[in-house]
């Protein structure tokens, strides 16, 4: 079993170096696949997060610490479609930290076979027989950022209703039932914002037989007055397609002209 | 061109993995042609690498500069521009083909004239009908080089691609003439003016790009097409591939984005059929966006003729060319036109943000308008520019907390998906069914509300016939991945010591549940890789990519010849040709505008340190990287007398001021200036916000920097707002345009 507190060497044996520099990681022709500073380089680490395992580099044994999960998904810091490495907490399912995917073609090169197993995965970022340093997971600066980005403390968690003019920046947490029920009935929404107002709810538009303007009526059913501007490049986009088109709307959009 | 290696909205890791080992060892060089140099994976500091600063807005003409290159020293190859069809091509061993011989009708008073010659205007009998086709197969019209006489151009093995004549009484050229033409406009030394480059560049690479057989490449680097004039330095991508026939060929132009069927009709289920789908379609419904319609074709147009109006104009400008573009729906919201969006979904995603010249307070008003939106509900993590705007925001889940799958991005040419999957619990609220928030239980729950097909009970059909119920995320995505997992070999089940590394017995029971039994333990394994990839040797075939489909490259674009502009009656051209960014109406924008008083132009590129609209919010990459710049030449700071760190002041000619630090720098070209974007916020954690009373201060540090201000376009009716974009296309004015630069 390895121990959380690792000194500073072995933890960049075991990790080789996390994909924290982008070019650095990069096995280069004609330049030593080699990592190794002086020991007195590194002081002992007292901080820092429990490392997934530990490889020897000279025998290439693997000692995985059970105590953290690596799960292989995909990253999401743009729209590069890269793979990204999510090492979880096992008790708590906490989020340690963000790295690459050794199966992965944006982040390994090669890239590891998808029959290896993973414990050719967690060989592959070390030095263990010459593996490590050549292929190797890593994502940029943006897909580690997701964490921190993802961390902050003002994230959405409750469905909101503004409680003051449209942009003002007041809200109320309203629960989840009330959310759907007040957009999909519609009726006087914001009575207590001071608007007298009828607002037309996803029910009252949901007419996919009568032309929203009679006059012209290419321009498709009352329906296709539902818009949706969302989706990236996120493989999930699909989901706000089926919606829009099951509502009877062709109006999706993706990021693709932003 | 047009963009760093890696710079580009590539995988940049992947790129600088593959390319780095072979500039080292010499295998390959790269010239970069950007105005600005900096943020790839490659630095000019590496072997192999040469820079090209180009002068922004200029991509065609450094291309046909090429192309005019190529032309003359006649090193094009003529075999492959002479096979008017895929079987042809494919049969003298390449993998795609280009229309240079199909014949384009010349003749003004024809009723066909611009169209590309069709089997009935030669007097040519059609082959029959292939009874399977679902739609009508166009048959062009090409000269046999063997006969010299007309022909079909699918019975035709070779044709000529530079005739000019008569057919049938008609006058007729072949489309490559047309690039002829266009390329052989301008001399080479023209070209080198208009580009701030040289003609020694243009020849080195166009003696180069004809030297290796098919194993040349011309790529679009993203933020090419992000300028009012992006649509011809896209054309200029396949051009320069058509005249060496390397598109799809091993070495070359390689195929990418390859992938299996996944969320879509796959090998296990039909994820994108949905039996009693409403029938709307663009066949009967128009896209708010104005895309894939001309002016001329819509009930508006026909009913103000027929009320007697002459030559109507449209409030907006309409786009045949792209399917969508998501810059341009905001634009028709704010304007309701050509009608009102009553309900405005806005799914993290920041279009305002994101749209250079759409972040203004003419925009904002509008959309705070509740008569011009009447409900706008979003759904996110964080409250962005446009869930500001919102009534309503439905919390979402994070990357680490969701599910997609997505096809493989990045020049790659090897095949498979990526698939993410909810490796941790989501921190939205639990409901009282047991699901978390998130946009997927909204859309379900919406849908159920109003009785919609393709959400509840029986949603989904797998492809043998057994329906199933989709309420949740993982309903969805998880057959998505059976799909994938059983895609032509199907992988192995999960081994028990990966099911145990990965703690996969601990995951929900309705994902077990949500496949059948001898799919689990597949889906286990393609979850526990996070996607599947096939090996890269079986992505190539005989020297062509393995995945090569028919491919057509066009020397002349029949869609967009027949594209009259309602306001000025001008046709745009049908082939390749440097034209200088223009307004909506095709009025150069340097006719409207003086470039003495708006001598620069801008170079709108993806930051480092950000990504689009995300990320400003990360104290880390704050801590990394401030602010953005307004990035000076040298020269040019100099003559205006701006030293590094000075506050400077650009304007444009519609009046929007961006306050910025200068950084003054080698690696911009003259006369423009570099920014990033993702800067410059106005929310997304900068405003305050105050939830049931309690107030949240803003951050200021999340607004730094400057967002960067399009023009808007001053040739509509007063009141219309349109950010500068591609007359073509609608892509934003990204890069480009006019501006002037003072010290502050």
């Amino acid at each position: 079993m390895a121990s959380i507190n690792l000194d500073r060497r072995s933890f960049l044996k075991a990790a080789g170096g996390l994909g924290a520099l982008s070019i650095a990681g990069v096995g280069i022709a004609g330049q030593p696949h080699k990592a190794h500073a002086e020991d007195a380089a590194f002081p002992e680490q007292k901080h820092g997060q429990p490392i997934e395992a530990t490889v020897d580099p000279e025998t290439g044994k693997l000692d995985i610490n059970d105590d953290v999960v690596v799960r292989y998904s995909a990253c999401l810091g743009c729209y590069s479609s890269c793979g990204n490495r999510l090492k979880l907490d096992r008790a708590s399912g906490r989020l340690i930290s963000v790295g690459g995917n050794p199966y992965h073609p944006s982040c390994a090169y090669p890239y590891l076979d998808f029959d290896e197993p993973l414990s050719e995965a967690y060989q592959s970022m070390g030095f263990a027989s010459g593996k490590g340093n050549l292929t190797r997971g890593t994502v940029c600066g943006r897909g580690q950022a997701t964490q921190d980005v993802y961390a902050q403390p003002n994230r959405i968690t409750a469905p909101l209703k503004r409680a003051g003019k449209r942009g003002e920046g007041k809200w109320k947490a309203i629960g989840w039932d009330e959310l759907i029920k007040e957009v999909t009935e519609g009726g006087k929404l914001f009575a207590d914002a001071g608007e007298d107002r009828e607002v037309e709810g996803f029910k009252a538009l949901h007419d996919t037989e009568t032309p929203l303007n009679p006059a012209q009526p290419d321009l498709g059913p009352v329906s296709n007055q539902f818009v949706m501007l969302g989706g990236r490049g996120d493989g999930r986009t699909t989901i706000g397609t089926r919606f829009t088109n099951c509502f009877g709307s062709l109006n999706q959009y993706g990021h693709g002209s932003t | 061109m047009g963009a760093f290696p890696g710079s580009n909205g590539k995988s940049f890791q992947g790129i600088a993995k593959r390319t780095l080992d072979r500039l080292q060892t010499g295998e390959c060089t790269i010239d970069v042609v950007d105005p600005v140099l900096g943020n790839g994976c490659v630095t000019p500091t590496a072997k192999g690498i040469t820079w090209v600063p180009i002068k922004t807005a200029t991509n065609a003409a450094f291309a046909l500069g090429i192309v005019r290159k190529i032309l003359e020293d006649k090193t094009y190859n003529a075999t492959f521009l002479s096979y008017p069809n895929y079987q042809s091509a494919f049969a003298g061993g390449f993998a795609s083909y280009t229309n240079a011989s199909h014949l384009v009708i010349v003749d003004e008073n024809h009723p066909n004239y611009r169209k590309l010659m069709r089997a009935a205007d030669a007097g040519l009998e059609e082959p029959p009908a292939d009874p399977k086709a679902t739609t009508p197969v166009p048959y062009y019209v090409v000269i046999d080089q063997a006969t010299g006489q007309p022909a079909i151009h699918t019975q035709s093995d070779a044709a000529q691609f530079e005739y000019e004549g008569e057919v049938n009484g008609v006058k007729v050229r072949s489309s490559f003439l047309f690039l002829k033409d266009n390329a052989f406009e301008h001399t080479l030394d023209e070209y080198a003016e208009i580009t701030g480059t040289s003609v020694a560049t243009m020849e080195r690479i166009a003696k180069e790009f004809v030297s290796h057989g098919t194993k040349a490449s011309a790529r679009l680097g993203f933020g090419g097409s992000a300028t009012a004039n992006g649509t011809t330095g896209v054309l200029a991508y396949p051009a320069l591939n058509g005249l060496i026939g390397s598109a799809q060929m091993t070495g070359g132009c390689n195929c990418y984005r390859i992938g299996s069927k996944t969320t879509t009709d796959g090998d296990r289920y039909k994820l994108a059929t949905v039996k009693g789908k409403p029938a709307v379609s663009a066949k009967n419904a128009t896209y708010i966006c104005r895309t894939q319609k001309l002016f001329s074709q819509t009930d508006e147009y026909k009913a103000r003729v027929a009320a007697g109006e002459k030559d109507p104009k449209p409030k907006l400008p309409w786009l045949n060319v792209p399917s969508t573009s998501d810059n341009q729906a905001l634009v028709s919201i704010v304007n309701e036109y050509p009608y009102q969006a009553k309900i405005l979904v806005s799914w993290m995603t920041n279009t305002i943000q994101a749209s250079s010249g759409a972040l203004r307070d003419s925009v904002i008003e509008k959309l705070k308008d509740t008569s011009v939106v009447p409900l706008h509900i979003a759904c996110d993590a964080f409250i962005g520019e446009h869930a500001q705007l919102a009534d309503y925001i439905v919390p979402d889940t994070t990357p680490f907390e969701s599910f997609g799958l997505v096809t493989q991005e990045g020049y790659w040419r090897g095949k498979g998906n990526t698939v993410r999957w909810q490796a941790k619990q989501p921190s939205t609220i639990e409901l009282s069914d047991g699901r978390f928030a998130s946009f997927e239980a909204f859309c379900v729950d919406v849908a159920k509300a109003c009785d919609m097909p393709g959400f509840g009970d029986n949603a989904i059909e797998a492809t043998d016939g057994t329906s199933y119920p989709l309420n949740d995320a993982a309903d969805f995505f998880l057959k998505a991945v059976a799909n994938l997992a059983f895609a032509e070999e199907p992988v192995a089940d999960v081994r028990d010591e990966d099911v145990k590394l990965q703690a996969l017995d601990e995951l929900p029971a309705a994902w077990k549940e949500a496949v059948t039994p001898e799919e689990w333990p597949k889906v286990l394994n393609v979850l526990s890789r996070g996607g599947r990839f096939w090996p890269i040797e079986t992505s190539q075939k005989n020297g062509r990519s393995a995945y090569a489909k028919e491919y057509l490259i066009q020397y002349y674009s029949e869609k967009k010849a027949l594209n009259k502009n309602p306001y000025s009656g001008v046709h745009p051209d049908a082939a390749l040709r440097y034209v200088p960014e223009d307004f909506c109406d095709r009025t150069p924008i340097a006719e409207v505008y003086s470039e003495q008083e708006w001598p620069f132009r801008s170079t709108n590129y993806k930051p480092r340190f950000r990504s689009i609209s995300m990320q400003a919010n990360s104290p880390i990459m704050r801590d990394l990287c401030e602010k953005n710049y307004l990035e000076l030449n040298l020269d040019d700071a100099a003559e205006l007398g701006i030293k590094d760190g000075d506050t400077v002041r650009i304007t444009n000619p519609t009046g929007d001021v961006m306050t910025g630090e200068a950084m003054v720098r080698a690696g911009i070209a003259r006369s423009t200036f570099g920014v990033a974007y993702g800067y410059g916020h106005h929310a997304y954690g900068a405003q305050d916000a105050e939830i049931d009373g309690t107030l949240a201060k803003g951050d200021p540090a999340i607004a730094a920097g400057v967002h960067l201000q399009t023009m808007l376009d001053p040739m509509l009716e007063d009141g219309v707002i349109y950010p500068h974009a591609d007359s073509d296309a609608g892509s934003p004015g990204r890069s480009g345009g006019m501006y002037n630069i003072e010290k502050a």
